[in-house]
């Protein structure tokens, strides 16, 4: 009589552990649980939480050190052309008085000399008509 | 296996709620079909035993992870094999003697009179000679019913791999048993 192999097997099964196993087995899953119980939940977030501040930090950082800079360019403008600001502010005051608004008049006076001509500014030559 | 999916879909459900109950779950519903696999792959019930708690205090560690898994079955199954890989490279270093695999297979419930002791003695030793990769394919297709597609995710081979691992392994075993009156 011919037996096919792969019906047989199927009659077969894997030997099953031993009963007192299954407790062995189940007590130190339950201890490792705990052992890690509630890290996912707790840890993560304050990773997330360091990893935002020392972000926020650094940007702060960053900001305050463009800063100084900035002031410092002021400063040493200010102190190289002393009388520069003067200049300005009575440019401000005579183009004002010339019936320019305060905002154009403002711009002109901080232009460099070179782009002052009325045609590139052809806003300002309405404003002048008017 | 439709009970697998039921059965997976509340065990996945019990690790989201982080419920420690799915651990005896798990093992009433895989931990025994663990160990058999890991017996066939180690060939030694202590070795088997020790993989399989290794495996579920990983399971109680990674609960996260495994609450989000496609296949619970595969990732299990795949979980025991990179630990049972870990264990051989562990032996191999200690050149560990293998015993006591022998009667790792024994004949389901309802069968017990269609085989001779003598017959099933020959399967066993039949299956237990089998080389690794072609037994770890026959038993995971016959004992755990995988299909060729989840057979392959878990061992990272093809379809075909599997399914010509699996025919070479049931032509050694056609051949050594022809005694047996095996076609």
């Amino acid at each position: 009589m011919n037996k096919d192999i792969e019906t047989r097997l199927k009659e077969l099964q894997l030997k099953f552990p031993d009963t007192e196993l299954e407790a062995k087995i189940l007590s130190s899953a339950n201890k490792a649980w705990n052992e890690c119980e509630g890290r996912p939940v707790k840890i993560i977030p304050f990773r997330k939480a360091l990893a935002i501040a020392a972000s926020l930090i650094l940007l702060a950082g960053i900001l305050a050190v463009l800063n100084i800079a900035e002031n410092k360019k002021m400063q040493q403008a200010m102190i190289s052309y002393p009388k520069s600001g003067l200049q300005k502010s009575e440019n401000i005051s005579l183009l004002e008085e010339m019936g320019l608004g305060k905002e154009y008049s403002k711009l002109i006076a901080c232009l460099s000399s070179e782009h002052k001509t009325i045609s590139t500014m052809p806003l300002l030559d309405r404003k002048l008509k008017l | 296996m439709p009970e697998d999916m039921e059965v997976a879909r509340t065990i996945q459900k019990m690790f989201q709620d982080d419920d420690p109950a799915v651990l005896e779950l798990v093992y009433r519903h895989f931990g025994r079909r663990l160990y058999g696999y890991l017996i066939s792959m180690l060939r030694s019930p202590s070795d088997a035993e020790e993989v399989l708690s290794e495996t579920f205090m990983m399971v109680a560690r990674k609960r996260e992870q495994i609450g989000k898994a496609d296949n619970l079955r595969v990732y299990l199954f795949a979980m025991s094999r990179n630990l049972a890989i870990e264990m051989f490279r562990r032996r191999t270093a200690q050149n560990e003697k293998l015993e006591g695999y022998a009667e790792y297979l024994e004949v389901s419930q309802g069968c017990e009179g269609k085989w001779s002791k003598e017959e099933l003695d020959g399967v066993r030793k039949a299956v237990v000679e089998l080389p690794e990769e072609q037994r770890e394919v026959l038993v995971l297709k016959i004992f755990e019913e995988m299909t060729f597609e989840e057979i392959a995710e878990l061992l990272r081979i093809s379809q075909d791999t599997a399914a010509s691992r699996y025919r070479y392994a049931l032509e050694k075993l056609r051949k050594q048993l022809k005694g047996y009156g095996y076609e």
